[in-house]
């Protein structure tokens, strides 16, 4: 028996012998987030990661711009079932893209803030990373709380699959978290003339100043209503404009040309969404210019589908149509098509008029490919970037915060008249005349605003700001639903208007537009996160 | 006499530990009854169980064979009973010493039976085991007893991809076990736990046994990795006595069985008209007209692609030994050439075997297997126009008089065709495709074995296995990839992968009897194992010089996408104890434990199976006694948890991915860090949760046998893909949530019907019943699981395969077809136009082109007026209902004959050929040139031709429908021997101990309904997605001549 207690010893110690050690294996081919964010450069890679997610197709990268966000500047000129074209059901799957991809992207950034003060690095470059990450989380969440309303807020990143009931944060705390993060921000990226700015997809200290006049303006109108924010706004906006780092582009045109060339203004141009034409990875392009853009499929000059067109309210906006010396018209609203079978490069001779009742009809002329290097790409490869912030949108709600807390004093009046300058095309060497762009002297408070936001119609139409400012100014239903009586209006020749292309599809448009009502102020809250994240409730209408 | 037991038990779960702590034995006796048992070849034999006959009275025999008995002068008969040999009875006669020799058993209810750690009587079984007749198996002439297992255990089914020699077919007992993971079997090679060996290591003719473990009471003392079933293989060993050679050579042919019928040229050209079109029709010009071609044979390149292959088998077994040592030594040589062009498999298998006892207590061996495997030839069924067969079909089987000058047939393209047209010579191309598969084999074990003590062994086993794959890739100029088409030049691609599986195994096994009637074993034991798993692989393109072969892949560009570099390793740690009790051979009660650590799984890292199995053995109650017509009868009950833990080593962790490039103001930034997935740390293995209960009778003295397995199988935590709301930051992440469930019936029915000198028939009979359900799928339930089986790119978001929630798995998913729309449909306008009726219900899924007259017409199920893609259903099985085999042996004088069937029934199979090559919407794709099509196709809808269900040219959509659901039932004369034995006497002259010569085939008669190569097929295969059939390789007939010498 001896024997056996020994055997049975020995054997016990086979079982219970160092034994922990043998199932602890490292995963040695591929990192995880717990083993990464040592260096520099680790963090840099995690941010890129978020970057990038800003030029996919439904968040920055042109189908999002030219497919959900018509209002009265410019429509989406195709039936299919487009945000734009109002009606969907909420369970369409572009909202889901969207919404997957913006808290995709908060996640990455979250991922990044938690584990950057690990990394080992300088503490200034740690902090404009800190701040870069701030930043776009920021930005992410005024866009979420703009367009969803009251949506989930995380911080800190997602750890658990077992971690997906979150409730609806109230808007105002939305906010006040995207004030808390872009403010931090603004006090750790780089100026535009630091070295460590990195070009026209990063933040400067000046971006993250525009953004939070732009987000504070926005909180003085719907929902907030918050006027106290108008001062907020017209700091940020003054600080921007007390920098000097910016100025207005003498030529409104050379604005959008540089997008197309790739050359970065950043007097001009405060955030771009930065494209790339890279003939072997598509997803580095971006659908600006492709989407919209005078409409062309054999290439000769650039690929593009041309499915955003102009309202008539916009092309008359800029006076009369006969006469405007405003020069931003014929460029926004391209006032002729390309012949068919373009194959030449003489643009002269390529170009058709459109006749002078044809106001439906109209491409959305900013981004124009033929611009771009390389105007031969492949259908869908544009490398135009897209303008997030423009300096005359920061003159623009300077002047809008300044004419709210003190009326049209001089300040405000200077600052719509730059834009209107450079619109009529007064800086250009040899202008004269200068003061006949600029709007009436004498206005009352009122009268101000609406002028204002009238510029803001003519001067940022199609760059996706347009209906934010209706929503916030409490106009944009009335607004879109107006449409339909300008396009039925009998003093111009109906038919020209509806059917001036080939198949009336202006006119179907605006028809959908007219579906409008109350909860198109939000977008719906996809199913999926409404089925699996149990504490969310449906936006109403939806 | 009276007996009194004490015994005090205790089983320690948490440890796995048994011990015994009491012994005490006490015997009051008059008489003393001495021997020493014996085996018949002279060997003492120990731990015979010696029992007085109808008394209370037993005892074992000691590793000297010696046994002491008491006994009273009313015992009159002593039975002596061990594993492995002849139950015998001795009258005792006043006898105070008797020495006896046992026979081992060859067959019957004593027979031994392997199930891994242990073996056992096959009437002491308590769970639900299935033994393959493996005489009956190696009569198949194939290369992998997989091949041949298909029918011959109630219980297995066999998916078998294709007929390509050296594929592997998928093997599932009781059903399909898991959603996403693997679902094949656990295998125990030799004592050595192995998930996913290369079942082609093993020669079918070098197995001794094989055990299928069906239910969990055998299957839970493998934890978790036992759910799916494990097959216990052992081979061959030495044996004492003089050396015996045994050689086993065959040499056969393979044919094509079925071949497509094509159009014949006539019909072809009058095709090309249908389709382009009259006038430009290139096969009528140069004066020719549809006429001239009527009695033109043209090129059939189906034909030039199949040929006779051959099957050519040598195993040798030399096998010997003493009373201290045994030897076996074994190689084989395999090689057949497939029925496709180049595709070729050959088999080279060396292994050795030892068995030595040292001293009187120990006993150390090992076993070395070397087997290097070659597969040569390339997948036929890459997809869509890549397809071999796609090329086979469609190439043009005559030339238009432009291009009557060119030699199509040794052309790599069809200077005919337009630009774009990819299209390829299929011989050329074939057979220009280098694709190696070089699997090298390394299994070794090595095992001590001590007896401690009367009934106490230790055994100790390590291993390893290794297996070193090579995966060769040419594509020179005359191939798909490499050639003009191809944008990367000449170009390859080499992968090196080895996996190293190491293992320990610790045993300590106890086998006693207590008193008379209380037979106890026990086993306990440790298990380590340790998976390495490591791949390389370069690949180049534009290799300047193609004569060079794989060797140019260094004078190439070498691609960042075509190299791979993995290197991960899992193990796992496990303790575990198993007890057999009954009393008397009455009452049977087993229980098993076992405990998995695994390093796949962080909080849950350790993983508990337990199981439990009763039986009562009725045909032992006095109330059976006095008949003998009902030999045996039990009844079985068990009840088990077994594992599956086939999950990534690191599926637990959160991974960062390097894939995204960012690109800023022209230039490349850099890779981008995108943590890809979200860690779960509560990952942990799928559980089976089975309950059995079986029948067994015997009657007549065993001649006939009857099974009878009920079971229910519920297997929780099922890995699966469950979607996250997005403000998680991911769509979806994989956890253990699903479940499903397998339920079934088998029945085994085997008997020896006639048993005379000269004629002997023998039949055995299986047939197996399973449905299994979705039970639960994410939280909250989704609807189902679609499955896409992407042949096809525009089928890669059409789902082929539902598997809806309290429904079965894998079923074909689709529209019904209604014919098609036909003029009396339609209203036809002032203009021209067709416009529906109506009452006619249209069709999304066709718009674009409107449906037009001739168009497919399907059931408009929710009667809204429109075909959507609400109006898709089940449109088949994908499972069948059973599954079977029944196998026959006779005898007559020295000729042998063995036949078996074996079946499948209720499975249907969506013959995606007949999409494409007979009137589905891709047959006449508008950018490719003619295109010749399946014979049928001739019966196409013309205008004048209505009558027919067969599309209109190209107005149909990409979908499923019943019109491409064959029914995949079959059965099928799969192995046919035939052989003569040549007398001993006259052999015995030649010094030789036995010859056989046969005939062996495979395959010889298939009845099915199914319009493809073969019913036995699953292209794309998986679990989900079990029955789709498109250019696939055909499986042959095989027919070949051989014989079975013993020297």
């Amino acid at each position: 028996m001896n024997r056996l207690f020994i055997t049975v010893s020995i054997f016990l110690l086979f079982i219970c012998g160092g034994c922990k050690k043998i199932l602890d294996t490292k995963p040695q081919d591929f990192l995880s987030p717990g083993t990464y964010f040592n260096k520099a450069e680790d963090a840099t890679a995690a941010l890129n990661a978020a970057w990038q997610m800003l030029t996919r197709k439904e968040m920055y990268g042109g189908t999002y711009q030219f497919r959900w966000l018509t209002t009265d500047d410019c429509f989406t000129a195709l039936s299919a079932a487009f945000p734009a074209n109002l009606g969907l059901d909420a369970s369409n799957s572009q909202y889901t893209t969207r919404w997957n991809q913006m808290y995709q992207t908060i996640q990455y950034l979250n991922v990044v803030l938690a584990n950057l003060p690990k990394v080992v690095m300088d503490e200034t470059e740690k902090g404009v990373i800190r701040g870069e990450a701030l930043f776009l989380r920021g930005f992410l969440y005024y866009e979420l709380a703009k367009e969803w309303g009251a949506v989930p807020l995380r911080i800190t990143p997602t750890e658990s699959p077992n971690d997906v009931n979150i409730p609806g944060t109230p808007v105002a705390e939305i906010y006040a978290q995207v004030l808390k993060d872009l403010t931090e921000a603004e006090t750790l990226v780089p100026t535009t003339a630091s070295a460590m700015y990195g070009g026209a997809g990063y933040a400067a200290r000046t971006t993250v100043q525009a953004m939070l006049a732009r987000v504070c303006l926005s909180m003085t109108g719907y929902p907030l209503n918050d006027a106290s924010k108008y001062q907020d706004a017209k700091d940020w906006a003054q600080k921007v404009v007390e920098s000097h780092e910016h100025a207005l582009n003498p030529d409104f045109t050379k604005v959008f040309i540089n997008y197309a060339q790739g050359v970065i203004d950043k007097k001009e141009s405060l955030w771009e969404i930065d494209f790339n034409y890279v003939p072997t990875y598509t997803a580095a392009s971006g659908y600006i210019g492709y989407l919209d853009g005078i409409r062309q499929t054999n290439n000769a000059f650039g690929n593009s589908a041309g499915q955003y067109r102009v309202t008539r309210k916009l092309i008359l906006s800029y006076g009369p149509y006969g006469d405007t010396k405003d020069l931003r018209r014929d460029w926004t609203c391209v006032p002729w098509f390309w012949k068919g079978n373009a194959s030449t490069e003489d643009i002269e001779a390529n170009k058709t008029y459109w006749g002078p009742t044809a106001l439906y009809s109209r491409y959305f002329g900013k981004f124009r490919l033929y611009y771009c290097p390389e105007t031969f790409t492949a259908a869908g490869q544009s490398p135009i970037n897209w303008p997030m912030i423009r300096y005359s949108d920061v003159l623009l709600m300077l002047a809008e915060a300044e004419n709210a807390l003190n009326g049209p004093t001089p300040l405000a009046y200077n600052c719509i008249n730059q834009v209107r300058e450079r619109a009529w095309g007064k800086m250009l060497p040899g202008a004269t005349d200068i003061e006949e762009s600029h709007i009436p002297d004498g206005l009352s408070k009122e009268q101000f605003q609406e002028e204002l936001q009238m510029e803001r119609y003519r001067e940022l139409a199609g760059e996706g700001l347009r209906k934010q400012d209706l929503i916030r100014w409490g106009i944009f239903i009335s607004n879109v639903k107006g449409l339909l009586s300008d396009i039925l209006d009998p003093t111009f020749p109906a038919e020209a208007n509806r059917n001036a292309t080939t198949s009336g599809q202006s006119y179907y448009s605006v028809l959908n537009l007219n579906k409008v009502s109350e909860r198109d102020l939000l977008f719906p809250i996809p199913p999926a996160e409404l089925q699996y994240n149990k504490m969310l409730k449906q936006n109403p209408g939806w | 006499m009276r007996a009194k037991i004490d015994y005090f038990l205790k089983f320690l779960r948490g440890t796995t530990l048994l011990l015994l702590l009491l012994i005490s034995y006490q015997a009051n006796a008059q008489v003393k009854v001495t021997g020493i048992v014996r085996n018949d070849e002279g060997s003492p034999l120990e731990n015979v169980t010696v029992r007085v006959k109808d008394f209370n009275v037993a005892t074992k025999s000691n590793e000297v064979g010696q046994f002491n008995l008491e006994i009273k002068p009313e015992h009159k008969i002593l039975v002596f009973s061990s594993i492995g040999y002849k139950t015998m009875e001795v009258p005792i006669n006043g006898r105070t010493v008797i020495n006896i020799n046992l026979n081992a058993s060859a067959s019957g209810l004593d027979e031994v039976v392997v199930m891994g750690y242990s073996s056992t009587r096959k009437k002491d079984l308590t769970g639900s085991v299935g033994i393959v007749n493996m005489e009956d198996l190696q009569k198949a002439p194939v290369q992998s007893f997989a091949e041949a297992l298909g029918g011959r255990v109630a219980g297995v089914q066999v998916v078998s991809p294709d007929g390509k020699p050296g594929s592997t077919p998928n093997i599932l007992i009781r059903g399909l076990g898991s959603i996403t993971q693997d679902s094949r079997p656990l295998y125990v090679i030799d004592g050595v736990p192995i998930e996913d060996p290369d079942n082609n290591m093993i020669d079918p003719a070098d197995i001794e046994t094989m055990t299928v473990l069906r239910d969990a009471s055998s299957t839970a003392i493998y934890g978790a990795r036992g759910a799916n079933g494990v097959i216990v293989i052992t081979t061959k060993k030495g044996k004492k006595g003089p050396s015996v050679v045994r050689y086993n050579g065959y040499y056969g042919v393979n044919q094509p069985y079925k071949y497509y019928k094509l159009l014949s040229p006539y019909e072809f050209v009058r095709l090309v008209s249908d389709q382009f079109g009259a006038a430009s029709n290139p096969y009528l010009t140069g004066g020719k007209s549809l006429e001239d071609y009527r009695n033109v044979k043209g090129t059939d390149w189906q034909d030039l692609l199949m040929r006779t292959g051959t099957s050519n088998n040598h195993s040798i077994n030399i096998s010997g030994g003493d009373n201290n040592t045994v030897y076996s030594v074994s190689a084989n040589y395999i090689k057949q050439t497939g029925i496709l062009i180049a595709s070729d498999y050959t088999r080279y298998q060396g292994k050795l075997s030892l068995d030595q006892k040292v001293g009187k207590r120990a006993k150390v061996g090992g076993m070395l297997t070397y087997t290097r495997n070659l597969t040569t030839g390339g997948d036929p069924s890459p997809g869509a126009t890549s397809s071999l067969f796609f090329s086979a079909y469609t190439y043009r089987p005559i030339a238009a008089p432009a291009f009557a000058e060119f030699p199509i047939e040794d052309l790599l393209y069809d200077p005919q065709n337009d630009a774009g047209d990819y299209r390829l010579n299929p011989i050329i191309s074939y057979s220009n495709e280098l694709r190696n598969r070089i699997n090298k084999n390394i299994n070794g074990t090595a095992y001590l074995e001590y007896n401690i003590a009367r009934g106490l062994k230790f055994t100790t086993r390590g291993s390893i296995y290794s297996i070193e794959m090579r995966n060769e890739v040419f594509n020179n100029s005359k191939t798909r990839s490499g050639g003009p088409y191809s944008s990367l030049g000449i170009n390859g691609t080499v992968t090196n992968i080895s996996r190293d599986v190491l293992s320990n195994t610790n045993l300590l096994q106890y086998n006693t009897l207590l008193g008379a009637n209380h037979n106890i074993t026990a086993m306990i034991g440790t298990d380590l194992q340790e998976t390495n798993y490591k791949a390389f692989a370069v690949g180049a393109t534009n290799i300047p010089d193609e004569t060079l072969g794989i060797s140019g892949i260094d004078a190439g560009i070498v691609q960042q996408n075509r190299a791979n570099a993995t290197l991960t390793k899992n193990t796992l740690m496990s303790g575990f104890g198993r007890v057999d009790y009954n009393y008397a051979g009455k009452y049977y009660v087993t229980a098993s434990f076992r405990a998995d650590g695994s390093s796949k799984f962080q909080q849950h890292r350790w993983g508990y199976f337990p199981s439990a199995a009763v039986k009562w053995k009725l045909s032992e109650e006095k109330f059976f006694k006095g008949q003998s017509f009902i030999s045996d009868a039990n009844i079985r009950l068990t009840y088990g948890e077994a594992g599956n833990n086939r999950v990534g080593d690191f599926d637990y962790a959160a991974k960062l991915d390097f894939t995204s490039q960012l690109y800023l103001q022209g230039s490349l930034v850099g890779l981008n860090a995108v943590t890809q997935t979200l860690a779960n740390p509560e990952l942990k293995w799928e559980t089976s949760v089975q309950k059995n209960l079986g029948f067994d009778l015997g009657f007549l003295n065993n001649r006939l046998n009857l099974t009878v397995e009920f079971y229910h199988n519920k297997i929780k935590d099922l890995l699966y893909r469950t979607p996250l709301p997005g403000n998680t930051g991911y769509t979806s992440t994989i956890k253990n949530i699903a479940s499903l469930s397998n339920r079934g019936m088998e029945i085994s029915l085997g008997a020896d019907l006639v048993k005379n000198k000269d004629f002997s028939f023998s039949t055995n009979f299986n047939i197996s019943f399973n449905k299994n359900r979705l039970d639960a799928l994410s939280d909250p339930d989704e609807e189902g699981i679609l499955t896409v089986v992407n042949w096809e790119p525009n089928f890669a978001s059409t789902p082929a395969f539902i598997s809806r929630i309290g429904g079965p798995l894998g079923q074909i998913y689709g529209y019904i077809s209604e014919g098609l729309y036909q003029y009396e449909d339609f209203d036809k306008l002032p203009n021209g136009t067709y416009v529906l009726k109506p009452h006619v219900s249209g069709s999304v899924v066709q718009i674009g082109r409107g449906v037009p007259p001739g168009a497919e017409k399907y059931k408009d199920i929710n009667g809204d007026g429109m075909i959507t893609d609400d109006d898709k259903t089940v449109i088949g099985n994908g499972y069948p209902i059973h599954t079977g085999g029944w196998s026959n042996n006779f005898r007559y004088k020295n000729f042998d004959l063995n036949i078996f069937f074996q079946w499948s029934y209720g499975n249907d199979i969506i013959n995606a050929n007949r999409i494409w090559f007979n009137g589905g919407e891709l047959t006449y794709r508008s950018n490719l040139g003619p295109q010749n099509a399946f014979a049928e196709y001739v019966n196409r809808w013309t205008p004048t031709n209505t009558n027919t269900d067969i599309a209109k040219i190209g107005s149909n959509a990409n979908v499923y429908s019943t019109r491409y659901v064959e029914d995949g039932s079959y059965i099928r004369l799969k192995t046919f021997n035939l052989g003569y034995r040549f007398p001993t006497k006259m052999m015995s002259r030649y010094k030789i101990k036995a010859l056989r010569i046969y005939v062996a085939a495979s395959n010889l008669i298939t009845l099915t309904k199914y319009k493809g190569y073969d019913p036995e097929v699953s292209t794309y295969s998986s679990g989900l997605s079990p029955a789709l059939d498109y250019s696939s390789y055909p499986r042959p007939i095989t027919v070949t001549g051989g014989i079975n010498l013993t020297l």
